[in-house]
């Protein structure tokens, strides 16, 4: 109860200051004290990562929002050119059935000392393959990863995989002799990597301190420290950005105007809900599915409660507007009450037991502003349709273990896992993960789309899009998940901050400067 | 008849402005009843008072209508304390938590003295070993915190009404053990405790109606107390998000809810503060009084006091 009272004062106290350091702006005009004294790029973030290991990282966002500045991986996706560029590799090439190629950049080196060779690929691949590892779901498709000679290596896969490329980009390569020897524990609090950035301090439950690496292979970056902060309170991360605390408060709420400048981030995250349409009684019934939607007004929903939070999505699809297999021409979800009635009565009738409880799992209070309330509006609407729906929210690890893998046939099952799917490689298989049977967090299974999706999967190119497009055509009327929309970010900054946002990546402070 | 009015008439004022003095006195007195009495009645009737329209259901949202002030609404309806962040009446969701807040308290109360006064009375009146173990068993509740043992349980069992109230129960039922325990051990060696053995009376009939009548005015006072720690309590585990879960309403999480929105919608914050407030200064000032009215011995000399005065009137 303390909080709300502490966020008055440093909103005070915010006011206060940013006066003062506006005038001490204007005082010192350009002199060449001002830049040294800005070289600090000070951010405030709301979680602070668990690990920086990223076998261990589990699927929390918060661990990319440093790691991805200390480490980098093969490729990294291209929104403007819509394909995947070279990172640490150069060149690579698909065989067209089972092997992949990469040949990597050459006198690349680690924050350690350490040379990039095909090695470090090898031993990075094979700790994320491994089953212990928490992100060897994203993995499932490799099954052996060889080095030919110092600087190609070679990947081979389980079945053809023709965008092995973009399922890499969040596979961040560290040093095999770095990391070799350590346990789990000491790699999880000391990152080596490649990256613009290098960790110099990392103070528990205090701050991230990176510096920029001297050593850097690509443009050295403009900013020379980065501090990153930790305070979990949206208008508490404001406030100190209007207070000079911060430079740059990430991921705030949209309604507040009085800060400084405010970066309007489109994101790849669409937000929805996942139900077990295999085993509960109520919602492995179609009607009853649709009938959910209907009873929403989702327009609405996107003009008031999600306004400045998420844009409304067109047709229930479950991937981003961009990513391959998008369809832009569908309608978002008609509001229709009384159809809504209709399917359930109709349900009722046939023996169905649309009153079973339904019990919908949040992470915590959710990863994005306004989550929380638009659950309970969700479960206020569906309880008003009569059917039986309660919230549990739950601590990431748990949520993280009902998310992936999910076992219809047992009694642990979720109802309805609360989710914000992120798409870092733009394709339409990361929501394959929800709509195809086989996919790491199914629970959904319909022969007909598991024919298309997997003769789609093998395409590349425009035919890929156009396969896919014909897949999420095909979902519409069998509402494998419920998605209420595509969210956006909001990151208040400092007036001197320069940065231009885009989608598909974490916050790259190497493209960020001062003005 | 006329030598009698005189003297009656000098006692009759001293009467009345002793009553004056009592009734100034407990205005606020008036006021706690009056504010608590009107809440309980409009938890209980509540939704009797939304099918006649009276009142806006708690659960009737309406986005349009999201952090309305109080007064008019956009769309022509009247909401006298504002609306919230889902578009419903925050007055119907006052209401509403009420019912739970006030539901936890009783439920608290009523099983931490249970089992307080049972532990405290068998402890106090045999003694011995039966004392040992019961008063050390409270000692290691007493040592537990209370909030932190509250979070764990909750954590395992999960929120709701019923499990919050165990749970507070749980660790609030040593105070009453220690109170009970206390003034039975001096009130065992009384005469009538003593003339009551000697009459042959069984001892449950000494423990419970020798003993625990004498016991009344203290457990109420503890009872109303511990009532309002109780409510405080679960307004503060709901607010950390472990007691009532949405889409349930509690006063600690409507504060909880209003947070995001405290520069902007201020009815929000204040008005379930205001609730929380009110109703826990309403019944700490009722506790004091509320003990004199079952207190034993006051009502026997009062009961005496009244049969002498009937006495000298006939």
């Amino acid at each position: 109860m303390i909080t709300p009272t502490r966020t008055r004062i440093t909103a005070g106290v915010g006011l206060a200051l940013a006066s003062t350091l506006a005038l001490v702006g204007c005082a010192a005009g350009t002199s060449p004290e001002t830049s040294a004294e800005i070289d600090t790029l000070t951010v405030v973030t709301a979680a602070e990562p668990p690990t920086l290991d990223y076998a261990m990282s589990g699927l929390t966002g918060s661990y990319t929002f440093v790691a991805a500045s200390i480490q980098e991986p093969l490729v990294r996706y291209d929104e403007d050119a819509r394909t995947t560029t070279g990172v640490l590799a150069t060149e690579w090439e698909w065989d067209g059935d089972l092997s992949w190629t990469f040949t990597l950049r050459d006198g690349v080196t680690f924050h350690s000392g350490d040379t990039l060779d095909a090695q470090d690929v090898v031993y990075s691949l094979q700790r994320y393959m491994d089953p212990e590892s928490t992100v060897a779901s994203n993995h499932s498709s490799l099954a052996s990863v060889e080095a030919i000679d110092d600087l190609t290596v070679k990947i081979t896969t389980s079945s053809p995989d023709p965008i092995l490329d973009a399922n890499l980009v969040r596979t961040y390569i560290s040093s095999k002799d770095f990391a070799e020897g350590k346990d789990d524990s000491e790699l999880a609090s000391h990152a080596d990597g490649t990256g613009p950035y290098a960790l110099t301090e990392w103070a528990r439950g205090e701050q991230i301190v990176l510096a920029a690496y001297d050593g850097y292979w690509g443009t050295a970056p403009s900013i020379g420290e980065v501090r990153v902060l930790f305070r979990e309170d949206p208008s508490v991360r404001t406030s100190m950005v209007k207070a000079g605390e911060a430079q740059l408060a990430w991921q705030v709420s949209a309604d507040d105007t009085s800060v400084p400048q405010m970066f309007d981030q489109k994101t790849t995250s669409v937000v929805m809900m996942r139900p077990n349409t295999i085993s509960h009684p109520a919602l492995s019934d179609v009607r009853v599915r649709q009938a959910m939607l209907y009873s929403i007004d989702q327009q609405q929903v996107a003009d008031t409660l999600f306004d400045g939070v998420a844009q409304a999505v067109l047709g229930n699809q479950p991937v981003n507007p961009g990513a391959v297999g998008y369809v832009g021409d569908l309608k978002v979800w008609e509001y229709d009450p009384d159809l809504a009635m209709e399917l359930l009565d109709e349900a009722r009738a046939d023996g169905v037991d649309v009153s079973a409880p339904i019990t919908i799992n949040p992470m915590g209070q959710g990863r994005f502003p306004r989550s929380a309330e638009f659950v309970e509006y969700a479960a206020g609407v569906w309880t008003e349709f009569g059917l039986n729906v309660t919230i549990e929210p739950l601590e990431p690890e748990q949520w993280v273990k009902l998310f992936l893998n999910p076992d219809p046939s047992s009694e642990s099952v979720a109802d309805m896992l609360y989710v914000d799917s992120d798409n870092p490689n733009m394709d339409f298989t990361r929501a394959g993960r929800f709509v195809y049977s086989k996919g790491a967090a199914s629970l959904f299974s319909d022969p007909e789309i598991d024919e298309l999706y997997s003769a789609a999967a093998l395409k590349t190119g425009e035919e890929r899009n156009a396969a896919f497009q014909e897949v999420s055509r095909a979902l519409v009327p069998l509402v494998p998940t419920y998605n209420f929309g595509v969210l956006d970010r909001f990151h208040a900054a400092s007036a001197n901050l320069v940065w231009t946002p885009t989608a598909a990546t974490d916050p790259d402070f190497a493209n960020m400067s001062f003005d | 008849m006329s030598t009698v009015k005189a003297p009656r008439t000098e006692a009759h004022r001293t009467m009345r402005n002793r009553m004056s003095r009592v009734r100034l006195s407990s205005f606020g007195f008036y006021l706690a009843v009056g504010f608590l009495l009107a809440l309980v009645i409009a938890a209980i009737t509540q939704p009797l008072l939304v099918s006649l329209g009276l009142m806006y259901s708690p659960e009737q949202q309406d986005l349009l209508l999201r952090n309305c002030p109080p007064g008019i609404a956009p769309d022509g309806s009247f909401h006298l304390l504002g609306t919230d962040h889902l578009g419903r009446d925050v007055l119907s969701r006052i209401v509403r938590a009420a019912q739970f807040s006030l539901a936890v308290g009783a439920l608290t109360v009523i099983c931490s003295l249970v089992l307080g006064v049972v532990i405290g009375l068998l402890a106090g009146y045999y003694r011995g070993a039966v004392e040992s173990v019961f008063m050390r068993l409270t000692d290691v509740f007493m040592s537990i915190p209370g909030l932190l043992l509250a979070l764990f349980v909750l954590y395992v069992l999960g929120g709701g009404f019923v499990n919050v109230a165990l749970v507070l129960a749980l660790t609030r039922w040593p105070v009453v053990a220690r109170v009970t325990r206390a003034a039975v051990l001096s009130l065992r060696e009384r005469q009538f405790v003593l003339a009551a053995h000697t009459a042959g009376a069984s001892q449950p009939r000494i423990l419970f109606r020798e003993i625990l009548p004498n016991l009344y005015p203290s457990l109420v006072v503890l009872g109303t107390l511990e009532f309002t720690r109780a409510m405080l309590t679960e307004a503060g585990l709901s607010f950390l998000g472990f007691g009532i879960k949405p889409p349930e309403a509690s006063w600690g999480l409507m504060l909880a809810q209003a947070r995001p929105y405290i520069d902007s919608a201020w009815w929000l914050i204040v008005f379930s503060g205001l609730a929380i407030t009110l109703t826990a200064l309403a019944v700490n000032s009722l506790s004091g009084r509320v003990g004199m009215l079952v207190d034993p011995q006051l009502r026997s000399q009062i009961r005496t006091h009244a049969r002498r005065r009937n006495r000298t009137v006939l």
